[in-house]
């Protein structure tokens, strides 16, 4: 190949990524592509590859840093399950007894309740227990610390931990006797840091005021005071003006 | 094993089986470049933060990026600029095929580049260089056309310059970078 040809040839291809070909510049690309279906199939993935670089070249700009906070947030809310507690297992077999006697313990443990008593609500199937089994097995480790949530309201009845794990890429939320709320309203979880709220998640409780929710991991979650509220379900995420239902002792 | 030091390519099945710290590596790799892209084009903020959110969203959701495909950079950076130009673009303008500069023919299978091993910092600083030896006719219009969404009968118009030199300039401003960033896009 002499070098006009190939100067041709390297412009029909450029052309066809930049989607400037003439209909005569078309009918040669088409002839070309039949010739030589990977060398084009390739050149065409190098430009297009060089023009997905140029934005490295615009202007230095770096998004809020809280941006990351909130996309692990929001993302983690679209697979976050909310374990209702009054579907949990009725059990088949002595293995299994004796896993969900454990899981009842833990979990027993956070809200507060006896373990006895929360068995005997345990009413789901063994698969979907299987499924919970990470959040289970994050709150039986020794280096677990729990934040406790308390009310904000004296009539209130609501109450839970966060339970963290350090070593763990997420923390989990547990609450009970939650007020239910219309679809229009979400409680929402945010960290105080100075004087400022910032979204850490949202979530509704299941009809008996229970919540079972994983949060990616933050250091905020430990050390700075955490408070729910409640707010419209269409406000923008990271907007506090409902009021205060929960708030940690810190 | 530490998911922040593997490929983009492996992070990203770790992603698509759930792994949230994947999103996060992600994230950090290619967050800055796809908001610098968003605020280029939408020229504010608040939506490019928006968009960026959206973007990464996209990818935790569908995990439709097939690595035979191109590149992650590649795909994020087309999937950036589409959605963009479709927020720009005023009520009843016509609907051009932005997407189609990522999704036309089907192309080899990558490996990992140079590129991937290098920080945003010097990717930033090798695609400036290169930027700055193209001749600046080359290089205004490839950038009208990429970050506008502009036809290039519309820059002809608007640069007053005939469209054949406007398709010349662009091709040629392609070529050029291509063979200066070869090394780099392997």
């Amino acid at each position: 190949m002499d070098m006009q040809p190939l100067e041709m040839w390297e412009e029909l291809v450029a052309g066809y990524v930049l989607e400037d070909l003439s209909l005569e510049e078309k009918k040669a690309f088409d002839q070309l592509l039949q010739e030589r279906p990977e060398l084009v199939a390739a050149e065409i993935r190098r430009l297009k590859e060089t023009l997905a670089l140029t934005p490295y070249a615009l202007p230095d700009a770096i998004p809020s840093p809280r941006l990351r906070n909130q996309l692990l947030v929001a993302a983690e809310q679209q697979t976050a399950q909310v374990i209702d507690l009054s579907t949990v297992a009725s059990r088949r077999s002595v293995a299994w007894l004796s896993w969900a006697g454990s899981a009842a313990a833990v979990i027993a443990l956070v809200l507060g309740l006896d373990s006895y008593r929360l068995r005997q609500e345990l009413q789901t199937t063994q698969e979907q227990l299987a499924q919970q089994q990470s959040i289970v097995s994050m709150l039986q480790q020794t280096n677990t610390r729990l934040v406790t949530l308390r009310p904000s309201a004296p009539s209130s009845e609501a109450s839970g931990n966060l339970v963290v794990t350090p070593s763990d890429k997420d923390a989990v939320l547990v609450l009970k006797n939650l007020a239910p709320i219309p679809k229009e309203q979400v409680y929402r979880l945010w960290a105080v840091i100075k004087g400022k709220k910032f979204p850490c998640g949202q979530f509704t409780p299941d009809p008996k005021g229970t919540v079972f929710l994983k949060l990616p991991m933050e250091e905020a979650l430990v050390k700075a005071p955490l408070v729910v509220t409640l707010e419209p379900s269409l406000s923008p995420s990271t907007r506090a003006e409902g009021p205060m239902v929960m708030t940690t002792d810190i | 094993m530490n998911l922040s030091t593997q490929t983009d390519t492996e992070v990203f099945q770790a992603l698509k089986v759930g792994d949230i710290s994947a999103l996060g590596i992600l994230y950090d790799r290619y967050g800055g470049v796809v908001y610098r892209l968003a605020l280029k084009i939408l020229a504010n903020p608040q939506s490019a933060e928006d968009l960026t959110q959206e973007v990464f969203l996209l990818l935790w959701q569908k995990g439709r990026y097939d690595p035979t495909r191109g590149s992650l950079n590649s795909f994020l950076m087309t999937l950036t600029r589409s959605r963009a130009i479709d927020r720009i673009r005023s009520q009843g303008a016509k609907q051009r095929s932005i997407e189609r500069w990522g999704q036309n023919l089907e192309v080899l299978p990558t490996v990992p580049t140079p590129l991937e091993l290098a920080s945003t910092e010097e990717r930033a600083q090798h695609v400036q260089e290169a930027m700055t030896t193209l001749p600046e006719s080359q290089r205004r219009v490839l950038e009208m056309a990429y970050y506008s969404g502009m036809s290039q009968s519309e820059i002809a118009q608007k640069l007053n310059t005939p469209l054949g030199t406007v398709k010349t300039q662009a091709r040629q401003g392609l070529i050029k970078l291509k063979r200066i960033l070869n090394d780099f896009v392997g």
